[in-house]
């Protein structure tokens, strides 16, 4: 706010010269606006963003890796999901909450929240089965839960650019790879864009907006625009370094002592699936 | 001691969640404002202690069990306002998920269990500390203490079963609920607890202190490092002892099944009749009724279940800690 009073002279040969409205007094109030739109918007994506840079620098386990927790996490899968007994399952639970025992409550939350949600959401989906088969309805959110934990504890405990890395070790197709490997990249590089583009809308909002969804609009535009630069770079990029979309693991295996123990475990998943199952 | 649904009225299980309810509310309020934050996951610690000790059935003459309960010892290395939460939501997961305790009945269960015992417990132990400060006599009130502590509940338990029949009956003069009066109901619970539980927690609370001094001072005295790998190992020993409990094979007093009560001769004579809310009152099917899985054997049935309860309630102290943890942050 401006205000000039004319006290003396000298001042009052100032005043002469300038525009009367700029003697006036400015009392122009900025409307409330509500926004809460913005600033929750900026702390999902910032959220999100910080799981994933978290993600990025979790500690790689020495004993245990990303190969082999991969290979086991897809057969605890299979045979979750063909397994028609409840002591497989209940087995696997019991390791699944001892496994958990053993993380901070934020991790166990973090693997929680989505299996729950997952298990929940299956739950509601068969409640209908519930009225002609009492017995074993809640089987197959059971099964949910535990693959969901499975994956989200996977995806928890081994940073993205090693679950590349094994899968390009198991032959998984270089395309596939490069596809998961580029969309968890874009996904913080644009996530940091759409950032860096709210704080900026934030800052510059005064008084009411009255077209929210628009501005939203003009945020996802405008990523969306810099993802085909950023696209185009990165193209670029990997025909400067002879990039082909092939991804060459170079595996020398010696025999180690882990490797043992990794077998040891599958064999005692296998016979623990096929023995309560009933095919042993 | 866990009674059953259908054994208490309705209405008497309404008076003691009407107790129950502002006892946990303080209880919660003290832990958050006197328990140190780093000690929240223990909680969790001593509810899966409890838990598992709740699972070794102890044979007593005459076909029934018991068990200890672990009450004094949780309330001396915590506090007894976490005891009370602890042995509460190890009770919780008991009734939900091993059918262990009724459902409508869980508020009276947490006042025996998880109220008197644990409070009585723990102010004896404190009493006689404060009398005899050595460390012969700490373990005095260790062994006083946890043992009136059970006591104590299992009196309470007794009452409540026996004012059923004083209060609730049909036109043939057949109880509703519990059938046997006071008169059976005190002689027959306070025989088995103090005579074989009471023993059993004493060792068990005192056996347990010691060991959690020795390794890992931390968790009784603030200010010292706390260890848990050697709590976890115990921990393990317990689980994989755990179906030592298979071996008693009766069941606990005033625990039976709507089949078992008519054969039950705790009068004397054969009771004859099915309390009738007993036989058709409210029913719940518990994930894993007593501890047991259908179509394995009963030890690793019993195993098990005592990995799950237990990981889940360290899990559950875990989660809270960290939610606190969060809280504070923001």
């Amino acid at each position: 706010m401006i205000q000039i009073k004319p006290s003396d002279d000298h001042s009052g040969k100032l005043l002469t010269n300038m525009p009367a409205w700029l003697g006036d007094n400015d009392d122009y109030q900025p409307v409330n606006d509500n926004e809460n739109f913005l600033s929750k918007t900026i702390l999902s994506v910032i959220t999100k963003l910080t799981a994933l840079r978290e993600n990025s620098t979790a500690h790689t386990d020495v004993f245990f890796t990303a190969s082999f927790k991969i290979f086991l996490t897809i057969l605890l899968i299979l045979f979750i999901s063909l397994s028609h007994q409840l002591l497989f399952l209940s087995i696997v639970l019991s390791g699944f909450l001892i496994y958990l025992c053993s993380l901070t409550g934020c991790t166990i939350l973090r693997i929680l929240k989505p299996a729950a949600f997952a298990a929940l959401f299956s739950l509601l989906i068969i409640l209908p089965a519930a009225l002609f088969e009492r017995s074993s309805f809640f089987l197959l959110p059971f099964k949910v839960f535990l693959t969901t934990g499975a994956v989200t504890a996977l995806a928890l405990s081994t940073p993205f650019y090693s679950i590349t890395k094994a899968l390009g070790g198991l032959h998984i197709p270089g395309l596939f790879i490069m596809i998961l490997d580029l969309t968890v990249k874009y996904i913080v590089l644009l996530g940091h864009t759409a950032q860096e583009l709210l704080t900026a809308l934030h800052l510059r909002s005064v008084g009411k907006n009255h077209q929210k969804y628009q501005s939203l609009g003009n945020i996802l535009g405008m990523t969306f625009i810099k993802s085909q630069e950023y696209a185009l770079a990165t193209h670029d990029a990997m025909l400067c370094r002879c990039f082909t979309g092939e991804y060459h693991i170079s595996q020398q295996h010696h025999m180690e002592i882990r490797y043992i123990v990794y077998v040891m475990i599958i064999i005692i998943l296998s016979s623990i699936y096929f023995f309560t199952e009933g095919y042993l | 001691m866990h009674i059953p649904d259908n054994y208490l009225s309705p209405s008497t299980c309404g008076v003691f969640t009407a107790i129950m309810i502002p006892i946990w509310y303080y209880s919660i309020k003290k832990v958050k404002e006197e328990l140190p934050k780093n000690k929240l996951p223990l909680i969790g610690v001593g509810a899966a202690f409890s838990f598992l000790l709740m699972m070794f059935n102890l044979p007593i003459p005459g076909g029934t069990t018991a068990h200890a309960v672990g009450g004094t010892l949780v309330a001396i290395l915590l506090g007894p306002y976490a005891a009370c939460i602890a042995i509460s939501v190890a009770l919780l997961i008991q009734a939900v998920i091993f059918g262990d305790g009724g459902i409508i009945s869980f508020a009276v269960n947490c006042f025996n269990m998880a109220f008197l015992l644990p409070f009585s417990g723990y102010y004896i132990f404190r009493l006689i500390k404060n009398i005899l400060p050595t460390s012969l006599g700490e373990k005095t009130a260790i062994v006083i203490g946890s043992y009136i502590g059970i006591n104590i509940a299992a009196f309470a338990a007794a009452v409540e079963f026996g004012i059923q029949p004083l209060l609730f009956t049909d036109a043939a003069g057949h109880a509703l609920y519990c059938p046997y009066p006071i008169s059976v109901a005190v002689p027959a619970m306070m025989l088995a607890h103090l005579l074989v539980a009471g023993v059993a927690e004493a060792i068990f609370t005192l056996a347990i202190y010691e060991f959690i001094v020795k390794v890992s001072p931390g968790i009784i005295h603030n200010g010292q490092k706390i260890k848990t790998n050697p709590v976890f190992v115990l921990m393990i020993v317990l689980v994989i002892a755990s179906p030592l409990g298979l071996l008693a094979d009766g069941t606990a007093w005033g625990e039976w099944g709507a089949d078992e009560i008519a054969g039950d001769t705790s009068l004397g004579t054969v009771l004859g009749y099915i309390p009738d809310k007993i036989a058709n009152g409210f029913n719940y099917h518990a994930l894993l009724p007593d501890y047991t899985m259908t179509g394995m054997p009963d030890i690793i049935g019993y195993i098990l279940s005592a990995v799950i309860g237990t990981a889940a309630l360290i899990i559950i102290f875990k989660l809270i800690g960290s939610h606190n943890d969060t809280n504070k942050a923001v």
